[in-house]
Parts: C-alpha cells; sequence; structure tokens
C-alpha cells in the first residue's frame, strides 16, 4: 500500500435513541493510502454515513464517539485530530440531497469563495474569481453567470457540481462522498460519476465513497468495504471483491443487483431485514439471514481476519462458504 | 414574474381585503343595539328630532346605499362625526396617532434588541445553563401581565428614580423619549418571550441542515457561520413572528396607554367605547385593521427581500 492518509481505529459511535443508546457504528477500521478510492457499501442503517461524518466531526449534537481517527495533514504519517483541524483544510465532504446542502440564501459563487476568502485570506474579487475557475473546472457552462445564480434555480446536476466546486474550494486532500449520485437522474449520476473521477486523477485527491450502489462504487473505486449493521464484514480489492466475494452478505448483495449480461436472472434479494441497532443478534450479525449459517455461527466472537495479503473478512466459515457458494 | 411579481400579485391581493375589513366596521354600526339618533339627540328629544337626525345622517336609506356611502366616505378620509364632541372622527385619531406610532416603534425596537440576542445565544447553546436562564425568564415574561409590570415598574423605577413621568406625553423629543421609555420597556417585556422562542427555534431547525453541515466542512466557524448562513435564513420565520406581534401590540398598547396615561389611540378606544361613541370605536377599529394589513403586507415583502425562493413558492 501507497503512504497512509487515513486511519481508522475501533470507530464506536454511540446515539441517544429514546430513552436508551444504540451503537449504529460498532468496532470499525478503516485504512487508506494516498490518493486511494476507498468504496463502503451497505444497506440504509449500516452505519455507512455515520462513518463517514465521524471521519470529517459532523456527527448530529450527542453524538459519542470512541476509537481512534489519524489523518495526514502535511507530508508526514497519520497524527490524532480535531474536527477544526481538517475543516476546510484537509477533507471535504460532498452530500446525498444538493438542495439542502446548498445555502438557499447565498449565491453559488459567494458559497464557493468562502473558503478561499477564509483560509487563503483572498479578497471578495479574486475569491469570486477563484470560485469562477473551480466552476469551470467542474464543468459548469457559462460560470460567471451561473456564479450570481441560486441554488433554487440550477438543475440538480449542476447543484451536484456546485457541490463539488464547494468542496474542492478548500485543495482537500481527501473528498468524502456521501451518496452523491443517489439523488440524480441515471444520465446524470455517471457525469458526477466521470467528473470525480477525473478530479480524482488529476489532483490526486483521495475519496472515500459510500453508497449503496455496488455498480456505482465498482466504476470508481480501488478497494471496497462492505458495512452490515454498524461493522464492516470484508474488504478488500474491487475487482477481487466482485469476482469472488469472501462474505455471504457480499454475495448476496451482489445477487441482488441486477445484470444485463445475464439471460434469465432472477434477483435474489435478501431474505429477512437488516437488524435492529437496539438488539444485535449475538456473534455474526448477519447469521439471521445468512444461508450458509452454521450453529457457531451465533457463538464465535466476530472479528475482520486477513483472508489474503490484502483481503479480510469476518466470516469463520470462509472456507465453507466458498466451496458451497460458488 | 421573479420578486417584483409577488409583491405586485400580494398588494392586488391586499384591496379585496380591505373593503371586507371596512364592511365588517360598517356592520358593526348597523348591528350594535341601541339607536344612533336617539344617541346623539339625546333622551329627551322628540320623535321628531329623531326623525330629523335620521334624514340628516341618511339612517332612513337602504343598508347598500349606507355602505356606497360610508365606503366613500373612508376613501375621503372622512370617518364620521364623533357624538359626543362632535369633531370629525379622522381628526381625533391624527391628534393620538403620534404617541402610539411613538409607543410602538419603541416598544418594537426595544423587543428586537432583547430578543434577536437573547434567541441567538439560547439557539447556541442549546439545553445549556444560558439557554435554561433564557427561557426561564422568558416564562416570567410571558406569565406577567402587561398592567402589572408596568405598574412595577412606575412603583420600582419611575417613583423612586423621579428620571420618567408617572403618566403623560411630553413636547420635546427628550421628553417624549422618557415618557415612552417604560411604556415602551413594558410592552417589550411582554413580547419579547415570544420572539425570542420562535427565534431559538428558527435557528436551531437551521442550524440542523445540511448546508449548515456543508459550511462547517469548508471552516466557516463562529460569528461567520451565524452571519452569513444561519441568520439569514432563520430571519424569514422571524420577521413573520415579528409582525403576528406587532398585531397583538397594537391590543397590548390599548392597556399600556390607559396604565401609563399616555393620550394615543389605545386609551382614545377605551374612551371612546366607555362613551359609547360609536363612530370613533368604527374609526379606531378600522385603524387597528388596516395596521394589522400593513404590517403583514411589510413582513410578506421583507421576506420575499430575504429569501430569494419566495418567487417559486407562490
Amino acid at each position: 500500500m501507497t503512504k497512509r492518509l487515513l486511519e481508522v481505529e475501533d470507530l464506536r459511535i454511540t446515539l441517544q435513541a429514546g430513552s436508551g443508546t444504540i451503537t449504529p457504528v460498532d468496532g470499525v477500521n478503516l485504512a487508506l493510502g494516498r490518493g486511494e478510492a476507498l468504496g463502503i457499501a451497505g444497506e440504509s442503517g449500516s452505519g455507512k454515513s455515520l462513518t463517514l461524518k465521524s471521519i470529517i466531526g459532523l456527527l448530529p449534537q450527542g453524538a459519542q464517539v470512541e476509537g481512534n481517527l489519524r489523518f495526514a495533514l502535511g507530508d508526514e504519517s497519520p497524527i490524532p485530530y480535531t474536527s477544526t483541524d481538517v475543516h476546510g483544510r484537509g477533507i471535504s465532504i460532498i452530500f446525498q440531497e444538493p438542495m439542502t446542502a446548498l445555502n438557499p440564501t447565498m449565491r453559488v459563487g459567494d458559497l464557493i469563495a468562502e473558503g478561499p476568502r477564509i483560509h487563503e485570506g483572498l479578497s471578495k474579487t479574486a475569491a469570486r474569481e477563484r470560485a469562477v475557475e473551480l466552476m469551470r473546472q467542474v464543468g459548469i457552462p457559462a460560470p460567471e453567470r451561473r456564479a450570481k445564480m441560486w441554488p433554487h434555480q440550477l438543475s440538480g446536476g449542476l447543484r451536484q457540481r456546485v457541490m463539488i466546486a464547494t468542496a474542492l474550494s478548500t485543495r482537500p486532500k481527501l473528498l468524502l462522498c456521501d451518496e452523491p449520485t443517489t439523488a440524480l437522474d441515471v444520465s446524470i449520476q455517471d457525469q458526477i460519476l466521470g467528473l470525480l473521477q477525473e478530479i480524482r486523477i488529476n489532483l490526486g485527491m483521495s475519496i472515500i465513497f459510500v453508497s449503496h450502489d455496488l455498480a456505482v462504487l465498482g466504476e470508481l473505486c480501488d478497494r471496497l468495504a462492505i458495512m452490515y449493521a454498524g461493522q464492516i464484514v470484508e474488504t478488500g480489492p474491487t475487482d477481487d471483491v466482485f469476482t469472488k466475494p469472501n462474505h455471504p452478505y457480499t454475495e448476496a448483495l451482489m445477487t441482488s443487483v441486477p445484470s444485463f449480461d445475464a439471460t434469465s436472472v432472477k434477483l435474489a434479494g435478501i431474505e429477512g431485514h437488516p437488524p435492529d441497532p437496539r438488539s444485535f443478534p449475538p456473534g455474526c450479525r448477519f447469521s439471521p439471514r445468512c444461508r450458509y449459517a452454521r450453529e457457531d455461527c451465533t457463538e464465535a466472537d466476530f472479528e475482520l481476519v486477513a483472508t489474503d495479503a490484502d483481503r479480510s473478512s469476518a466470516c469463520i466459515h470462509t472456507e465453507v462458504f466458498a466451496e458451497g457458494g460458488r | 414574474m421573479g420578486r417584483f411579481g409577488f409583491v405586485a400579485r400580494r398588494l392586488l391581493q391586499t384591496i379585496p381585503m380591505l373593503f371586507g375589513i371596512v364592511l365588517v366596521v360598517f356592520l358593526v354600526l348597523q348591528i350594535t343595539p341601541g339607536d344612533p339618533a336617539r344617541q346623539i339627540a339625546g333622551l329627551r328629544a322628540s320623535e321628531a328630532d329623531l326623525e330629523e337626525v335620521r334624514q340628516e345622517l341618511g339612517l332612513n336609506d337602504p343598508i347598500i346605499a349606507q355602505y356606497g356611502r360610508y365606503v366613500g366616505n373612508v376613501l375621503q378620509g372622512d370617518l364620521g362625526y364623533s357624538y359626543k364632541s362632535r369633531k370629525p372622527v379622522a381628526d381625533i385619531i391624527g391628534d393620538r396617532i403620534s404617541v402610539t406610532v411613538w409607543l410602538l416603534s419603541t416598544g418594537v425596537l426595544m423587543t428586537l434588541l432583547i430578543s434577536v440576542p437573547l434567541g441567538v445565544i439560547a439557539a447556541l447553546r442549546k439545553d445549556r445553563m444560558a439557554d435554561h436562564a433564557i427561557r426561564g425568564f422568558g416564562l416570567l415574561g410571558l406569565s406577567m401581565p402587561a398592567f402589572w409590570t408596568g405598574v412595577i415598574l412606575l412603583l420600582l423605577v419611575a417613583l423612586p428614580t423621579g428620571w420618567f413621568p408617572a403618566g403623560g406625553f411630553g413636547d420635546t423629543f427628550g421628553e417624549k423619549l422618557r415618557a415612552i421609555f417604560l411604556p415602551a420597556l413594558t410592552l417589550a417585556i411582554g413580547s419579547s418571550p415570544f420572539i425570542i422562542r420562535g427565534l431559538r427555534a428558527a435557528m436551531i431547525s437551521v442550524m440542523e441542515s445540511d448546508y449548515i453541515s456543508t459550511a462547517r466542512s469548508i471552516g466557516v466557524a463562529g460569528g461567520r457561520l451565524v452571519r452569513r448562513f444561519v441568520l439569514r435564513n432563520a430571519a424569514g420565520p422571524g420577521v413573520t413572528l415579528v409582525a403576528i406581534e406587532i398585531g397583538y401590540l397594537l391590543f397590548g398598547a390599548v392597556v399600556i396607554e390607559t396604565t401609563f396615561a399616555l393620550p394615543g389611540v389605545g386609551q382614545g378606544l377605551v374612551i371612546a367605547a366607555q362613551g359609547r361613541d360609536l363612530p370613533s370605536v368604527q374609526g379606531y377599529t378600522l385603524l387597528f385593521a388596516l395596521v394589522v394589513v400593513a404590517v403583514y403586507l411589510l413582513s410578506d415583502i421583507v421576506t420575499a427581500i430575504l429569501d430569494p425562493r419566495v418567487e417559486i413558492d407562490t
């Protein structure tokens, strides 16, 4: 692996829910190299978005975070940081819904100019010029004119491009993407993915991309982490995970995605429902829905173990699963 | 069409509303028991005298005709004549209105000076000591009626210090300011809790929105975050709240002008109602209604200026 940019160690997020507390993220470990694109896949409620927000310190009020987060602001190795260290400096984020993520009472050019004005001390005029430049860079046509527009006057795709320009305005090393294409039309999705790919290559930026859509992740990411019920159940290079999943949940996710080349496919779907975060099942949390589950699955302690040089899985029956599954 | 279209449309909507208001005010006279002619001519007047007065006032005409005449008069600024003083109601109101304008504008200004900072602090320190303290004082302010607050201020501030007159209005600017200070403070104490609570709620809902996360993620923090991202978005609901509050303040003015013996329209309304001086009551009612309509109209226009989305929301 290349030099490390970000390390997440034993991340645990606790939230108040009614009278009790829930732990929607429970012991997540991640490592990201410089220039690498990591995809985190999982169903709604798997904790993938919260994991992302904890990295940039934007969790809702009252959320408790345990564990270690380390980030390399300069060229050294990753060191512990607080959210103010990375806000507007090392890490940026783009959200799922560009309409609500843009200040409705601020012209988009002014929003993009905020970062340069604060962090680079640019004058109003210089910052505005930089905003137009950034808008051009993310492929917004007629940026001079559009910089003076309000968010509600732009289309969904353009709004997301404005969001990306805003994120880039602070020259981040790491761009966090929280399902940025989910709310967009399919044709626009492809454009945005292409843009992110281009930015990543041109600027040498690292990306963590969270989505429930494996196809989207496959297009952009070098590595994948599959999340289930607040834990990572499998990691590995994208191609390897796609060709030979090492966890029953990954396999189930993949067979529930329609593909064009299969002749007569019956979409499998996954039986049952994701577990309630107030009472996770003992042992492997996927076991109640797993078609390979054995008796010891509910007894064994959960742990992500290396299965290969650069892969790991949390399934204790990887061998059985590999033979029986394929 | 844009925002100017919105303002124009909103102005046009006001016209039928004004006719409705004039109609209701007109009907007040019709449905009130008692004979206006008897009221004017006195108890000992003969039936012939009464008939003469009725003829003079056009009370024998069909109601529609009377309404038409009333609308025509109102449009020309003629609100009729007081039964008591026989002076034009418009003149009576004109003599009193400046006191009330002073009271309301100073009261609203004080309300804003008290409630904007406290509302912002309460929202930023949500669920902490400062927030609880502000909400506690707010509850206290809400539970004190204006006539009581006014008397307490007179007893505890005006009389011992002698800085403020215990009643009446002044002639010079300084005298007027001194005379209006405590009444306006009384208004502000009663209305601030309402504005503080609304502003706090508006700011909290703004601060939980995604665009605040976006702003924080690019390093916007502290005063800049509040000024450029929170306040303008919370201002829309805030302006609407203040407009509604001004409507209530008008009726607060009735109580406060009586407590502080201020010769404003609130006191005028009380005097007219006690004397069953119906044309005056009608005039005051019309005035209050027009002020409320104007304030709401103004608040809609201000909101439209503050929020660029208004043009599509209509």
